[in-house]
């Protein structure tokens, strides 16, 4: 598992070096300029992260390795599949959450509280990688049967643009005096699977009880982005 | 001559596939909406300029990218070295045909929009503006297609690494000022506007009356043409000397990000907020300050009503004490307590802790209404002492309820619009606060004399036992000059997306009764001096102004953006003391929702109003 690991992070660390240069260097111009106001450049920051992070690991993981043709060969090894897309998973969320939690120090260390508390810029940030492993889970399992990285971003960017129109048709109405809460009368369910759920929480909101769904949903979907690597390689070998 | 026919004819066939998507997508989807829109326009219009101008130059980068890549990689790229065909030449028809195709397939829907449109009897059209000049953005994005192609010789990265490049080439003369020559929407502009400073007559390549001002739109011509010319050379070049990137896609992440944070630095450091924040203090009740009035010591804020879904925040008043070690804030005296309709507050140094509020009130048998001038002692909201003084009917006219109180020379000066043209104004005495005095006034016109830019007569209200400078003031703050501030002997008015005018004072004169229907007046005569273009991207951003504000050898402009539902105020400084020259030397953005209301106090700092108090630095010194 270890070696899994290893060879993952020697392909894909340079994603996570361009994910955090890209979000620190646009928190730290944002804040250091003070355009507009703090919490603006950090929800920028999030949105730029959780839009760019969950695509660029999820399509290349699987797909890119299907692509090359060594998706199979990975397969051959004496490993059980369900490892090596351990492995996979573990690095595509270092990907997903590393860029965002550096950009959340940097965020930390320029405003120092200025304007909003370190406590709500934890927050901000919290839920942007939540949200991001969200969407991360959903497009590992979306991407998992794609045959290169190409067609798999397309597909990913389908699953953002799906939920982000979901979510909108989720929140019939937010109020500015409800802190942000959702009013909706879509069942609690649907909300619990929505990514977004974190960002636009429903008025009734458990956020312990809602992360536990995440929890749960995710799983599934990583039960199900196994079955499709399996399927997949057995269609290849047919 | 019968190679570089054959040569044409063969890059034709490859690429004609780009006349068959511009027909879809520039000319039928066009006529799609224009026959859906038929109803309402009762007539097919025919509106292709805004597919060709926001998809012609994606289809330009596109065919630029996979023309030259087709034939550089793989097995063709060794067909071509076996053919004796010369390099150079292959190259230049391979790049005219595929510009020529790109050219035919934008300028066809323009032409064809140009032609059916010319029944609207407008003098320029846009489509025939866009015609003569976005070929020249086409040029540059087909041939950062075509360098890019030559270098990776992969379609997909040399795409995006000529989409960078073009993000870069349009958007970065848009931040950065220097550049400003070769911003493509500023060049439409001057095509646009028929009045043009430098209008010469129209566009020579183009067959329709064009506005054409060599001055400000030639070097957008003549850039682009040299970038294309250079792009082309450097491909060529790449192609001969085999010159080649290893465009991987960790090089094509890298180049567009990079490309972004580029734009991003740009935009923010040209409106980096550098006004230190001394003191930021809670105003202890969500309301939003309207206005802030201080001598340095003491002054009042007044914060305005707002609605949230749920519930009603009144109007307030609130006392401010300053100190050297800060501004201290006393508890807020809401207006809904007073009891009032409409009313203004004025605040006077002599009377520190009292607010004065001119009130209207309508009696219940459907009189004429009267005036009331509330005094609120302030502090102390639970046990306020409210008095109310009646003022009369007599003394004002109240038929128009548009009533404004301020703090002229120890006094109050109300004053109301009585119709268009004219403001009316009534001097209160409230040396004696048991028995304020409505004082004898006469008619005041309040309107700038003028209406050229180049000067500025501002009429000064009539106000005994006054001086000069202060009944300036009186008249600066009136209807007509309220984006205008006094700084010494300047006067700024308004700011962008128009300039801020700065004028110098001239000259005391005074009116004639055959100059105007009123009694003679006097007047102050300011000449326009100076003046702050702002600039693209602040005319981007395209803020409305909300205060403008003089002091401490600055004038200080509120204003207020509105991007994507978001609001930004921001606060800008400029330095006058140079009237020809004004300089904007601080900026200010702060984490508000509305507008920013301002203060200079006389050590320097600045007050700032929003849903809480700011007390800024002095800008820093350049």
């Amino acid at each position: 598992m270890r070696q899994l690991i290893w060879k993952e992070w020697h392909e894909q660390r340079w994603k996570l070096g361009f994910g955090c240069v890209v979000l620190c260097a646009f928190a730290l111009i944002g804040l250091r300029t003070r355009a507009v106001p703090d919490e603006s450049i950090m929800v920028g920051t999030c949105a730029l992260g959780v839009l760019l992070l969950p695509i660029l690991t999820a399509a290349g993981l699987i797909p890119a390795e299907r692509g090359e043709g060594t998706l199979r060969t990975l397969l051959a090894l004496p490993v059980a599949p369900w490892k090596v897309l351990a492995a996979k998973a573990i690095l595509g969320a270092m990907l997903c959450a590393g860029p965002i939690l550096a950009a959340a120090i940097v965020s930390l260390l320029m405003a120092r509280g200025r304007e909003i508390s370190n406590g709500a810029t934890w927050e901000i940030y919290g839920r942007a990688v939540a949200v991001a492993l969200f969407l991360f889970a959903w497009m590992l399992w979306s991407t998992a049967r794609s045959p290169s990285e190409g067609r798999a971003a397309a597909l990913c960017v389908g699953v953002l643009i799906l939920w982000l129109l979901a979510t909108r048709g989720l929140v019939a109405e937010t109020h500015p005096a409800r802190n942000g809460m959702a009013e909706s009368h879509a069942p609690f369910m649907l909300w619990a699977i929505c990514p977004f759920v974190l960002v636009f929480p429903p008025a009734d909101f458990a956020p312990m009880e809602a992360l536990a769904l995440q929890a749960v949903t995710v799983a599934v979907l990583w039960l199900f982005a196994l079955r499709a690597l399996k399927f997949g390689a057995m269609e290849e070998q047919s | 001559m019968r190679q570089r026919i054959a040569l044409a004819w063969k890059e034709f066939r490859e690429v004609r596939w780009v006349l068959g998507v511009a027909l879809v997508i520039f000319i039928a989807l066009p006529l799609i909406g224009g026959i859906e829109g038929r109803k309402m326009n009762h007539r097919i219009v025919f509106d292709a300029w805004p597919w060709v101008m926001f998809l012609g130059g994606v289809l330009a980068t596109v065919v630029g990218a996979t023309s030259v890549c087709r034939d550089l990689n793989g097995p063709l790229a060794e067909f071509w070295r076996s053919r004796a065909v010369n390099v150079g030449r292959w190259l230049r028809v391979k790049y005219c045909v595929g510009l020529a195709v790109i050219m035919v397939a934008c300028l066809l829907p323009l032409v064809i929009e140009e032609w059916t449109e010319r029944r609207d009897g407008e003098s320029v059209h846009f489509a025939a503006v866009l015609a003569a000049w976005f070929p020249f953005v086409w040029a540059v994005q087909y041939s950062f297609g075509f360098v890019c192609g030559s270098l990776t010789r992969r379609a997909g990265p040399a795409i995006m690494l000529a989409l960078a490049l073009s993000l870069l080439g349009y958007f970065l003369p848009i931040i950065l000022p220097p550049l400003r020559s070769l911003n493509i929407p500023e060049v439409l502009m001057y095509s646009l506007r028929t009045q043009s400073v430098g209008f010469r007559g129209p566009v020579p390549w183009v067959p329709w009356s064009v506005p054409f001002s060599p001055r400000e739109q030639m070097p957008f011509a003549v850039t682009a043409i040299a970038v294309s010319a250079a792009a082309f050379a450097l491909s060529l070049v790449a192609v001969r000397r085999e010159w080649r990137i290893e465009a991987a896609q960790r090089l094509t992440y890298w180049s567009i990000g990079f490309a972004v944070l580029l734009l991003f630095a740009s935009a923010a450091f040209q409106l980096e907020a550098n006004l230190p924040v001394l003191q930021t203090i809670e105003l202890g009740h969500p309301g939003e300050v309207q206005t802030i009035d201080s001598d340095g010591r003491h002054g009042i804020l007044v914060t305005d009503a707002r609605w949230t879904s749920t519930y009603y925040i009144p109007p307030a008043v609130q006392p401010m004490e300053i100190a050297a070690d800060g501004v201290r804030l006393g508890p807020a005296v809401t207006r809904r307590q007073l009891r009032m309709a409409r009313r203004i507050q004025a605040w006077l140094p002599e009377h520190p802790n009292i607010c004065f509020v001119l009130s209207l009130v309508w009696p219940a048998d459907n009189q004429a209404p009267r005036a009331e001038l509330v005094i609120v002692t302030l502090p102390g909201a639970a046990a306020t002492p409210i008095t109310t003084r009646e003022l009369g009917t007599s003394d004002l006219h109240l038929a128009n309820p548009d009533l404004r109180l301020n703090a002229v020379g120890g006094r109050l000066l109300a004053q109301w619009q009585r119709d268009t043209d004219h403001m009316d104004a009534a001097l209160i005495d409230v040396t004696d606060l048991a028995h304020p005095r409505v004082l004898p006034s006469r008619a005041f016109g309040g309107h700038d004399l003028t209406r050229d830019q180049s000067s500025r007569n501002v009429e000064l209200p009539e106000i005994p036992g006054l001086q000069f400078r202060q009944r300036l003031a009186a008249a600066v703050d009136i209807e007509g000059l309220e984006l205008a501030a006094i700084q010494g002997d300047v006067l700024a008015t308004e700011y962008s997306p128009d300039p801020l005018l700065i004028y110098r004072f001239e000259r005391v004169g005074a009116t004639t009764t055959a100059a105007t229907t009123r009694p003679p007046h006097d007047y102050a005569a300011f000449r326009q001096v100076g003046r702050y273009e702002p600039t693209l991207l602040e005319k981007m951003m395209n803020p409305w102004v909300h205060q403008v504000a003089g002091g401490n050898g600055y004038i200080y402009v509120s204003d207020q953006t509105e991007i994507f539902g978001t609001r930004f105020p921001r606060i800008t400084v400029f330095d006058v003391s140079d009237p020809g020259r004004p300089r904007p030397i601080g900026h200010f953005a702060a984490p508000e929702e509305g507008p920013l209301s301002i203060c200079p106090l006389p050590d320097g700092t600045l007050l700032v109003g929003g849903r809480r108090l700011y007390r800024l630095g002095p800008p820093p010194r350049r």
